[in-house]
Formats: C-alpha cells, structure tokens, sequence
C-alpha cells in the first residue's frame, strides 16, 4: 500500500511538472535503511535515480546532481561548491544511476548539514528515524543551473529492533508436565513502526542443545531444528501434539521479527536473543533435613521426600576447608550413613531428590558437628561384636577410594586389581587407638562380598615396626 | 599385622595397647609419598546419544537420524593435567559454523592453556562466551594477586550467501579476534583491565549481498571492570567499557575522531568514515546473609554498542532493576521478588519509545513435612509511545493517525502448585499434586485489543502410589486447559497413565505413561492427540549407564486442512565414566 501512495505522489508531482530539458525520476526500494552507506554501497539498489535527456538532438550533455535529504527538522544537501566527477546523458536515452554511481554524493564531506552536526551524524553514521524525502534535482555540470525538475520520493526510515522474548527467561527451568505445555511469550519492538506495525509476522525455530551446556547461540548456529512456526501472535503454545520435549534436554529458542511487505529493516535481520531453558521433571528439593551423631566418626542424616523422588544423592564436606571436596553417595531411602568423617568437625552437607534418573536442585546447606573423640571410642578389650558373614555373593568391581570392611576395620582403597570377588592391592587404615593414624595395608587375593566386606584372605598392615 | 576376616580385633588389640613402642616410628612414614603417584592418571567420561525419528501424515519435523558423541577425558601426566574434550554430530555437515568441536585445556602449575574450540568470558560487554577456534592461556599464580589471559582465534567461519534459498541461514564473513585480560584479585576485591579486538575479512566470502544487511566489521572494546566487598554482607561490582565500531571496513579512513581514548590504539584500529563509539556501564550492590539477600542494578547501553565477543547485544537502555529474596520462619517459606524498569530512545533519535516495567514474585511455602505450597506470578508490561514532535507532521505523510500507533503490551502469568504426602511411610507413599497455571498477554493499540494475545489456562492434577518394598509405583492425572486466542476458544481435556517399576539391585528401571487428549475448538471437537512415552533406564557396575526412551504421538485430526499424523522419536544413550 505504502509504495502504491508513494509511487502516484511521485508520479502526480511529475505530471504537473513542466517540461525540462532533463527529466529526472528517483525512487526509494525497501527495505529502508537509517544508514546513509547503505544506500550507496557498491551491490546497492536501493535508491534508483532514472534521468532521461529530452532533447533528442544532442548525442552528449553532461550533467552533476544536487542530492537533498529532508526529514523532520533535517536537511541533508549536496554542497553547492562541491565538483562530482561527470554524469554523462545521451539524448533518448534513460540513464540509470545506482549505489555506487552516487556514493560520491553520500560522503559527509560533500555534504551541508542542517539541523544535525556532521560530527554528529558522522558518529554513527545514521540518520534520527522518522520520515524522509531523497529529492534529486539535475544541474548543468559546468554553469550549475537546474536542469531538471526536483523528484523526490519519500519513505519512513527506521531500524526495528528485534523482538524481546518474556518467555521462558534466560536460563529458566521448564517443569515437564504429562502432557507437555510450554507458552512461549515475546514483545515486538517495530510496534512504533508505520511500515511494519500492522503486518509483522514472526518466525519461532527451537533446537535441542548438545552436548548440555553449549552456548545456545552456538547451538542454534550448529544444529537443524526440531521445530519451526510462523504466527502473527505474539506467543506461541507449545503443546502435545508438538515435538516431544524430553526431561532432562536443554532446548534453545529465538523468534525472528519480519515485515510481511519487506519494507522495515530490523537489527540482527529480526532475530531476538537466544533463549536456553532446561526441561525438567518438577523435582523438588527433599524437605526437614536432620542429623543425629552415630558416634564420633559416624552421622545419620535423614529428611522427608517429595513427590517424584525416586532415589536421592547426598554430598557432604568439612565446612571452612577450601581446598575441601564433596564426597558423593547414592542412596534410594530418605535416610543415609556418613562414615570416615573426622571427629570434632563441622561438615556441610546436601540432599538432592533423583526423579526419573535427573537430579534435581540440592537443597539448602546443612551443617553437623561430629562429637569430639572421647576415651570410650575406643575400649581396649572390649568384644569383638558379632559380624554376618554369611553373605557369599561376590563384589564384582572395586574401586580406588571404596572402603573395604575386615571386622570391622574399614580398609581404603588405594590400589586395586581384580574382579569377581578376589581382589589384590593396597590400602590406608585408620587406627582409632593410634589418634587415627593412617597406617599402609596390602592384601592379596581377598575374597569380598557385595557388603564390601573380607570374607576370606588377609590384609597385611605393613607400617614400620610391625 | 594382619587383618582378617574374623580375628581382626583381637590382633590389633593385642598390639595397639603398646603403642607407644612404635608410634615415633610410624609417624616418621610419609604415607601420601609410600603410595606413589602414577606417572599417567586418566578419568574421564564419554557419551553417545542417538535419536531416531519417524513421522507419518506430516513432513519430517526433525532429522531421521543423529548422533551425538562427546567426551572428556582427563589425563595427568607427571603434575601437568591435559584435559582433551571433543564432540561430534552427523549435523556437522548440514550446518553453518562447525557442530563438530575439540578443545584441550593443560594445565601445569598456574599456567592453563586452551587450544581448539573454546569460549572465555571476559565481561559482559567485551569477550563474553564467545566461541572461537585458537588458542588461549590463563595464568593465575596461587600466591600473588595478579591475573593475566590471553586468546587469539576465529570467532566465525565464513558462509557464502545464499541469495536464492529464502530460507538460509545468514551469511558470515571470517571473523578473527584477540582479546587481553590483565586483572588484580585479592580477596573479593577485584580490578581488570580488557581488550578486545575482532575483524572481518573481506574476502572471505565471493561477494558482499545487499538487502541482508551484512557489511565487513572492525570492533574494538576497552572495559575497566571492579568489585569491592564492603564489610562482610555488602558487595559493589562495576564495569565501563568503551566499542569502537566501523561498520563497513571498505569506508575510506577517517582522521582520527576526538575520541582520546581510542587515538591511543591507532595501529590497533583504523578509525573510518563509518566507525562509531559507544560507551556501556553496569553497577550493582549486593547485601547478602544467610536468611535475607538483596541487590540494585543500574546499567546504561549506548545506542548501537556492540561486542563482536557476545552473540547478542540488546542496547539503547537504561535499566533499573532490584530483587530481594528471604527465608522465613526457619526456612518454612522462602519469599523472592525482582523488579525492573527499562527505558531506550536515550539520544531521542528514535521515532518511538518504548518503557519496559517486570515485576515477579515468588513464595514457597511448607506448611509441615506433608503439605507444601508454591506461588508465583510475574509480568511484563511494555509501553511505546510515537513521540510528541512527529505528531504535527502528519499531513506530510499517507498516515493520517500516528495516536493509532500507541502500543502497550501486557503479561502475565501466574501458578500455584501444591503437594500432598500420606501413606503409612515404610510400605507405601502417596502424593496429590495439583498445579494451576494462568497466562495472559494482551496486545493493543490505543486502547483496542489487537487479537494477537492469549489466554491460557491450565489446570494439572496427578496422584501417586508407591508401594516401596516392591519399588513399583503407579501414577493417574487429569490434564485440561483453555486457550483463547482472537476468536478461537480452544479446550483439551484428558487423563494420563503411568506405572514406573525400579530393580534397585540390577540397577535398572523403566516407566510407561500415556495421556489422551481431546481438543474442542470452539466446542467442536477436532484432534484426539495420544501421547506414549516409554523411559527406561539401567546402570552397569557404577560406570556405565543406558538410557533409552521412545515417544509417539498421534494426532488424529477431524477437520479438513489439519492433517492426522503419528510421530515416533526415540533416543538410545550410552554413557561410560572412567
């Protein structure tokens, strides 16, 4: 519609326009851009002045232009003591001029500024948005009188940005619920756009994200999508009989902003930022943790689960140690042992509920204190208590840092070769007695069963002196 | 010593009561050097995944077929550790910048370098994740203050126009860049200096299409960053950073603009007839304790800044934004709000301007270890108004009425969800669990809807039985939602049906769902949609793990133009971590 009304505005101040010896005719092609270089870069086509030498006797005449530029307040003008090189025209003949033919009139330099500094303007080398006239008028190239008549052609200049997308936020978790529903919610920011505002349409493409964690414009930039839209709304409805979202995946989004008649240019071609979100089953965090002091190498911690939990992953680490590591332990009861922790201590510890094999958010830290050794940790002479070996279903794997129980003594992995119950290597045992000092153990083909326990065999404490 | 199965007690205790004859002795023994340290170490991990994908009535809306493999494997050689992480796709060939990426990373005493593929983070405004294929090197000293990185590499492969397929995916030009990072760090306190250099070269592609708005670029960012901790609860970061950009390297070079700053880097960058300066600032406060955080932010972007070291750039703002989030009543509820308030057009050269208010609230609440509450809601609301001074020029122009342009659009959305637990604790457990969620957008101008929002609401109510000892458990929910969008009034109801059964000691377990759903438009019925979805699971011996998880959907469609489809993806994974 909008060139329709331009080009007969056009056409309408041509035809009362007396006849000149040169007729001159301009015309702007969308999309319309702020940037005056755009206009006049080499491949450009879009500002098109068509001149035409009415008088058919003469074989050469030639001709420069005066160039105007008139938005609201601002008036852009070839100088007038300016000298292009040569406009040449042959009588009878249309001559086309484009881009590159008319850079030279589109340098700053050559160039009167009204209304804006050319520092200004220089500094970004863009116009203020709003509606324009590119005017041209011919001139004898050596006397400088107007040769033609003034055709001008005028447009709206503006440079949309790109839709902002509301959501899902950045970085957010979508609960995957049975069956999926995921809204997808954005703001066109071409609303103020007269060219655009009425006809924009919107382009949604989703990609799954590989591996977790990539930078999702990277993501979008390496991967085929898993789904594409176009819609005039603003939000779209991701529903179940869409693509199957997978818990556990992330997913990265973005919408591309379009005027459906082509004539508004949008920063970033129209595309928003992308948007990453991580579908997730509603995993929530288990709740009422406790902790209860077994003796002083040994808690109990317990809490409440919550629907959806499956199993559990605890963590744990002395509190105020830097250089301190989590100790991990997977559990499928709301209830764990820590053991091996050293007396007196602060720890902090986490629980986070497993629901369908993804882990959920850790809880909030939780801190116990293991009691100080006393005396009676350790009773010399007192009875061995009574151990259960009758389980004779063998370890099949054992790693460095699994604990190994002979008695009960609990024996460190340090060192391990073997498989299906008979293992040989060494190992660290603390001596309660001794103020817990680690004394080296090796052993050669134990047998262990599934409880990590000596079933049969013997583990040498080589520590000097014995 | 021996230990053995049985007598282990009595031995240590026969010998650990004379301890004082051999504890100077062993206390003499360094263990940590007994055990000696293997001269190579490797841990690692690796992961392939693929997925199939079939479709029938409709058009492939994915890949028959891709695979995706990565791997991180971790070597240690003699103290210096050479962590080596790659990932590959059958996508790689399909796409424009490579899917298929390496990086190794070794690391000896302070020193970590990066080479291959790898993304460094600077600062918001300079080098911000960015991927890039070089090299780079961080040095961090453990026992003094000063902090330096360095990368060198191609932020973006060339891709040639593609002026004929409407659909491609937009042209590159090859963009090489460097960046520096030089800071101080003590404590939480913290300075840095960064530079930030990226060109595209011209020739990379075979021509240089118009009407796509791609142009060679040169950017140069400078940026000052800080943070100081004020006491122990107060902490205050900043960041000024300065972009010069041109936005076509083929203008003719400039005298050198004013700008003091950058004349300093003249060698480093051309000043030219279309290069630009902006300049962008960020504060924020933080007050943090255990039971109470709070923070304010003020950031102002430049219209037109840019980094050519982040993907994406949103400018022309200013920004105010603050949230608070507290735990009450020991920890029973968990409150947390945020707010902003943004406004761009901040040179007025725009012809619009656009005002931006987000608000969100969240509380949680557990009302005892059974029952517990949680609610949110937020919005976003987005004024643009068509400046005043545009308003007494209309009779220049074909529009008549610019008031018509006002625009607002509103937002919102807000959810409840609640949980219920009973059951007798050790033989079964039962859960309610209903969540209602609204959702609301309206768009309109000068007052009159556009009817391009929506109105969704949805309403999800699931019970659980877990019946523990035998680790099965089965699951039954209802599921309807109304969706009202211009004149169509969409409903779907249905139920869906889970039963889940875990063998803890095989370490395996497996769930089947299904949900059928029927869509009325306008009370019309016209799709039944079933969803399958079968997830199982098994683990061997700790280090391995299987995933496997199929998904159908059908689509029975009773109107004319909305075709019925079954659609089949599954993916098969496999992870091994050593």
């Amino acid at each position: 519609m909008t060139i329709g009304l331009l080009t007969t505005f056009v056409w309408n101040t041509e035809a009362l326009a007396q006849l000149f010896p040169v007729q001159a005719n301009t015309q702007l092609v969308p999309p319309y851009s702020l940037y005056l270089s755009d206009y006049v870069s080499p491949t450009a086509d879009n500002f098109i002045v068509n001149l035409f030498l009415n008088d058919l006797e003469r074989p050469q005449y030639e001709v420069r232009l005066r160039i105007t530029i008139e938005g609201v307040g601002i008036t852009l003008q070839t100088r007038e003591n300016f000298i292009p090189s040569a406009v040449t025209l042959q009588g009878g003949m249309l001559t086309r001029l484009t881009g590159i033919d008319l850079a030279q009139y589109f340098e700053p330099q050559n160039m009167n500024f009204q209304g804006i500094s050319r520092q200004d303007f220089q500094r970004t080398g863009k116009l203020p948005e709003g509606v324009y006239q590119f005017c041209v008028e011919v001139l004898d190239f050596n006397r400088g009188d107007g040769v033609s008549n003034i055709s001008c052609a005028s447009a709206w200049l503006l440079l949309n940005d790109p839709p902002l997308v509301n959501l899902p936020e950045a970085g957010a978790t979508v609960f995957a619920r049975d069956p999926q529903y995921v809204v997808f919610q954005w703001t066109p920011r071409n609303t103020g756009s007269p060219n655009s505002a009425f006809g924009t349409a919107y382009n949604f493409s989703l990609v799954e994200i590989w591996p977790k964690g990539r930078n999702p414009f990277d993501a979008i930039n390496t991967s085929a999508p898993i789904f594409e839209a176009t819609t005039m709304n603003t939000n779209l409805i991701y529903g179940p009989s869409e693509p199957a979202l997978v818990p556990g995946r992330q997913y990265a989004f973005r919408v591309q902003a379009r005027d459906r008649d082509g004539r508004d240019l949008f920063k970033n071609q129209g595309y928003s930022e992308v948007i990453w979100f991580e579908y997730v089953y509603d995993c929530k965090v288990p709740l009422n943790l406790r902790s209860t002091a077994v003796d002083a190498r040994r808690m109990a911690i317990t809490w409440d689960p919550v629907f959806g939990h499956s199993s559990f992953n605890i963590r744990y680490k002395e509190q105020g140690n830097t250089t301190a590591e989590w100790f991990n332990r997977e559990i499928t009861r709301n209830q764990a042992n820590l053991s091996s922790l050293t007396p007196g201590t602060a720890y902090e510890y986490q629980v986070q509920g497993v629901c369908e094999g993804l882990p959920g958010e850790f809880s909030p830290v939780m801190v116990f204190n293991t009691p100080a050794p006393s005396a009676s940790d350790f009773v010399c002479g007192e009875d061995a208590p009574e151990f259960n070996l009758e389980n004779n279903q063998l370890k099949e794997t054992l790693g460095t840092g699994e604990k190994i129980l002979a008695g009960d003594v609990e024996v460190t992995i340090t060192q391990i070769t073997g498989a299906n119950g008979i293992f040989s290597g060494e190992g660290e045992v603390e001596l309660p007695f001794l103020n817990y000092l680690k004394v080296r153990a090796i052993f050669q083909n134990i047998t262990i069963n599934t409880e990590n326990r000596l079933i049969a065999g013997e583990i040498q404490l080589t520590s000097a002196g014995l | 010593m021996k230990l053995s199965a049985i007598p282990s007690k009595v031995t240590i205790i026969g010998l650990g009561c004379c301890f004082s004859l051999w504890i100077s002795k062993a206390k003499a023994q360094n263990l940590e050097s007994i055990n000696k340290k293997d001269l190579v170490n490797a841990s690692g991990s690796a992961a392939l995944n693929q997925i199939y994908y079939n479709a029938h009535g409709i058009e492939n809306r994915r890949d028959p077929y891709n695979y995706f493999l990565s791997a991180n494997l971790s070597l240690d050689v003699a103290g210096i550790a050479l962590p080596f992480s790659f990932m590959l796709s059958n996508q790689n060939s399909s796409f424009q910048q490579p899917f298929n990426q390496f990086s190794i990373n070794p690391t000896y005493k302070s020193i970590t370098a990066h080479l291959g593929y790898n993304s460094l983070t600077y600062s918001p405004y300079t080098l911000n994740g960015h991927i890039f294929l070089g090299a780079g090197v961080d040095v961090q000293p453990a026992n003094s203050p000063f902090h330096f990185s360095a990368m060198y590499g191609r932020l973006n492969k060339a891709v040639e126009p593609d002026t004929l397929n409407p659909t491609a995916e937009p042209p590159f030009f090859k963009r090489m860049g460097y960046g520096f990072k030089a800071g101080y760090a003590k404590d939480r306190d913290f300075l840095q200096l960064i530079l930030f250099h990226a060109e595209d070269q011209i020739n990379s592609i075979s021509f240089i299409p118009d009407s796509l708005a791609l142009l060679p670029e040169e950017n140069l960012v400078l940026s000052v960053q800080g943070g100081k901790a004020l006491g122990s609860k107060l902490f205050f970061t900043t960041e000024w950073a300065s972009s010069a950009i041109t936005k076509d390297t083929r203008a003719n070079e400039g005298a050198v603009d004013n700008n003091a700053v950058f004349s300093l880097f003249n060698p480093v960058f051309t000043h030219r007839n279309s290069t630009a300066y902006y300049n962008a600032f960020k504060s924020n406060l933080n007050f943090q304790t255990n039971f109470f955080t709070a923070g304010v932010g003020y950031e102002r972007v430049d219209p037109g800044y840019q980094t050519h070291g982040a993907y994406f750039f949103n400018n022309d703002l200013e920004n105010l934004t603050a949230n608070i989030a507290a735990r009450l009543l020991q920890s029973k509820v968990n409150v947390s709000t945020n707010f902003g308030v943004q406004r761009n057009n901040l040179e007025n050269r725009e012809l619009s301007e656009m005002e931006r208010f987000v608000g969100a609230i969240n509380v949680s609440y557990n009302a005892s270890n059974k029952l517990s509450f949680n609610t949110s809601y937020s919005n976003f609301t987005t004024f643009t108004n068509i400046r005043s001074q545009f308003e007494d020029i209309n009779q220049l122009t074909p529009y008549e009425n610019l008031d018509t342009l006002d625009f607002t659009q509103v937002s919102q959305t807000a959810t409840f969800n609640s949980n219920y637990m009973f059951g007798d604790g050790s033989a079964n457990r039962q859960y309610l669990n209903v969540n209602l969620s609204f959702q609301d957008a309206t768009d309109k101008r000068s007052d009159t809807d556009q009817n391009t929002g929506s109105l969704f609401y949805n309403l999800n109510a699931t019970y659980n039985l877990a019946f523990l000892p035998t680790n099965l458990s089965f699951t039954a929910g209802f599921n309807a939602n109304r969706s009202e969008s211009g004149p169509i009034r969409s409903t779907t109801l249905g139920p869906t049906l889970a039963v889940t059964k875990a063998f803890p000691e095989k370490n395996l377990r497996g769930t089947l769902s299904s949900s059928l759903n029927n869509s009325y438009d306008n009370d019309a019925l016209i799709n039944r949609i079933v969803n399958v979805r079968l997830l199982g699971s098994f683990r061997i011996h700790k280090k391995q793990n299987l995933n496997l998880s199929m998904i159908m959907v059908n689509r029975r469609s009773t109107i004319q133009g909305s075709p019925t489809f079954t659609e089949f993806t599954g993916t098969l994974g496999y992870s091994y971590h050593f």
